[in-house]
């Protein structure tokens, strides 16, 4: 029997080849960081950083667990910061852009202007830190975490969005009686779930890796988010070590290079397994609101 | 009575509407509108005892200082020097890897590059520095135990300037090019199929069909990009330059940008000259965003902000 043999281009062939090599360019230092979480101590003491696990290992993890406290901090202080920042922002800027697509609202033209002179200019990062540790009192708190941010971008975005759900069904539900918060939970938020999501997930992913808001206004190491965490970690060990070795372990005995990696491998999951579920709805949430109007 | 009775009710319309945007008037008012206030500080001579209402009035004092300074030269011409290469390599290789993906005609195979190519963005600065450290530390380091093992000299790669800019800019490239691809990717999925066919009937080549259909089919969507980016000449992202080279003061000549120069005044408690030149960025960036604005709206109107 003949088998049909297709033909390879030399063409396609080649752009194949260039391709996996990009996308080894982009995954293998991922990989790097969980060869080197795997590895022993001893190896890469020995032989220098891992390209793969001569003796794979899950050491540098029971080292972890066995003093987890810092790590669960962290974990902690990253969630309410991501999550529930990102959720407040979501919330306030989806309820002032329903505001705007109303065409009963008053106040469309002040608050069009109020957020346009903040995207065009804005406060650095002095005057922003002086205000809100000498004035409000933002520092060592939980509220650092929670203060809510408003971007004239995203209101304008929730209010495009908004303003393309058809008259006739925010008619009908007038005429049935719904308050306008009946009308923006149970109308406006369902039918733009797609828009909800992609802020949700990009507002959360920024502030999933963002260091900076622990480094400037948190100096209590418990309330530290993990990306701060392994971002001192890099520079200085020696708070990872303190735990454990309070515990009476030998500051000889802990693997050190290897528990630096698996902390961050540890920090990188959560995004990982949480992108995938987002990812389908990003072509049409980012699409460009128009802000005219 | 028929406008009296109107105005009740708009009146009673727009109370809940005016309820549900007071959050984030209050977050506006708070958060952006009190720190522009706060650029007051460029002005005194802040101290943190008497405050931003009791701190000595200076004149331009601290705009003078920035002046005088040439640190405040270098950084400037570290950060506008980033960006452009940034910029400029960014865009050949970005529009580079979109037209091979739309080569790839493999629904499976672009699928899988797609995913890897964006898999850098996922990461963040602090975990690139992790990364890096792994090719570049001096004990461990993958490059200078390749060096070791080939019996050739090793590299203190954390305190030597000259190879950072490549490095840095490396990193830019690793970082976005993916991601930029993609919607460029998404622009040449957007052209006309008939005018691939048509070329095709003809015979054309692949580099015809680059050179007259493709790339003048996406031309829009790299100057509108191009453009907007030119507004954020002065943006230098922190953690890169902070987190990547390790804040290793041996390297300042090369690394350090306004954002890490920044931080650095605020550490030291520099708090008037940082703002004076926080402020005097503020305005070369409104202006630049305004002008960038102005472009936009004359190529592609639905782009613009304004």
């Amino acid at each position: 029997m003949l088998k049909k043999i297709k033909k390879i281009k030399p063409f396609t062939l080649l752009n194949h080849l260039i391709f996996i090599l990009i996308s080894f360019i982009c995954i293998f230092p991922v990989w790097l960081i969980v060869a080197n979480a795997f590895s022993t101590e001893a190896d890469i003491l020995e032989l220098g950083y891992a390209v793969y696990p001569l003796r794979p290992t899950v050491e540098a993890f029971k080292y972890i667990f066995r003093e987890p406290t810092q790590l669960l901090n962290s974990t902690f202080a990253s969630i309410v910061y991501s999550f529930g920042q990102t959720f407040l922002s979501v919330l306030i800027q989806a309820l002032l852009g329903y505001a705007l697509s109303r065409k009963e609202f008053i106040l469309k033209k002040f608050y069009t202007v109020l957020l346009l002179i903040t995207m065009f200019f804005q406060a650095g990062l002095v005057p922003t830190y002086i205000v809100r540790t000498q004035l409000y009192h933002l520092e060592d708190n939980w509220l650092v975490y929670l203060t809510p941010a408003v971007s004239g971008f995203a209101v304008f975005l929730f209010r495009t969005f908004f303003s393309q759900i058809p008259e006739s069904i925010i008619e009908s539900a007038e005429i049935d009686g719904a308050t306008q918060m009946q009308m923006f939970f149970r109308i406006s938020v369902p039918l733009t779930k797609v828009l909800f999501a992609t802020q949700f997930f990009m507002g959360v992913r920024g502030l999933w890796s963002d260091f900076t808001t622990s480094m400037y206004y948190i100096s209590d190491q418990s309330m530290y988010t993990l990306e701060y965490y392994i971002q001192m970690i890099l520079k200085d060990a020696e708070i990872m070590k303190q735990n454990l070795m309070m515990l009476g372990i030998e500051a000889s005995e802990i693997p050190t290079e290897s528990m630096k990696f698996a902390l961050v491998l540890l920090t990188i999951i959560p995004m990982v397994l949480v992108f995938p579920f987002f990812q389908r709805y990003f072509a049409k949430g980012l699409t460009v609101g128009a802000v005219k109007g | 009575m028929n406008k009296k009775a109107r105005r009740r009710e708009l009146i009673k319309k727009n109370i809940p509407l005016i309820l549900m945007s007071l959050p984030a008037l209050v977050v506006l008012l708070m958060f952006n509108y009190m720190p522009m206030f706060g650029q007051i500080l460029a002005f005194q001579d802040y101290n943190y005892r008497d405050g931003i209402f009791g701190s000595p009035w200076v004149g331009l004092k601290n705009f003078a200082y920035v002046f005088a300074s040439g640190d405040i030269a270098r950084t400037i011409g570290n950060t506008v020097a980033y960006h452009i290469a940034n910029t400029l390599l960014m865009i050949v290789v970005s529009v580079g890897l979109a037209v091979l993906l739309f080569f790839v005609k493999s629904k499976r195979a672009s699928r899988f590059y797609q995913k890897s190519i964006i898999v850098p963005y996922l990461l963040s600065y602090v975990i690139i520095s992790y990364i890096v450290y792994i090719f570049l530390s001096d004990d461990f380091g993958l490059i200078n135990n390749f060096l070791r093992n080939m019996g050739m000299e090793t590299i203190s790669w954390y305190t030597t300037p000259k190879y950072w800019p490549f490095i840095l800019v490396g990193i830019l490239l690793w970082f976005g090019a993916g991601i930029k691809s993609i919607y460029y990717y998404g622009a040449l999925m957007n052209i006309d199929e008939a005018l691939f066919e048509a070329a095709d009937l003809d015979g054309a080549s692949r580099w015809w069909k680059i050179r007259k259909i493709m790339l003048p089919g996406i031309a829009p969507t790299i100057g509108i990009l191009l453009i907007l980016d030119l507004g954020k000449l002065l943006e230098s992202p922190f953690g890169l330059f902070y987190s990547v080279p390790m804040d290793s003061s041996a390297l300042y000549s090369v690394t350090d940008v306004l954002s890490t120069y920044t931080y650095r005044g605020l550490m030291s408690a520099d708090i008037g000259t940082t703002t004076a030149l926080g402020l005097m960025t503020g305005v070369v960036t409104t202006i630049a965003t305004l002008l960038v604005n102005a472009v936009v709206k004359k190529i592609d109107p639905e782009s613009s902000l304004l």
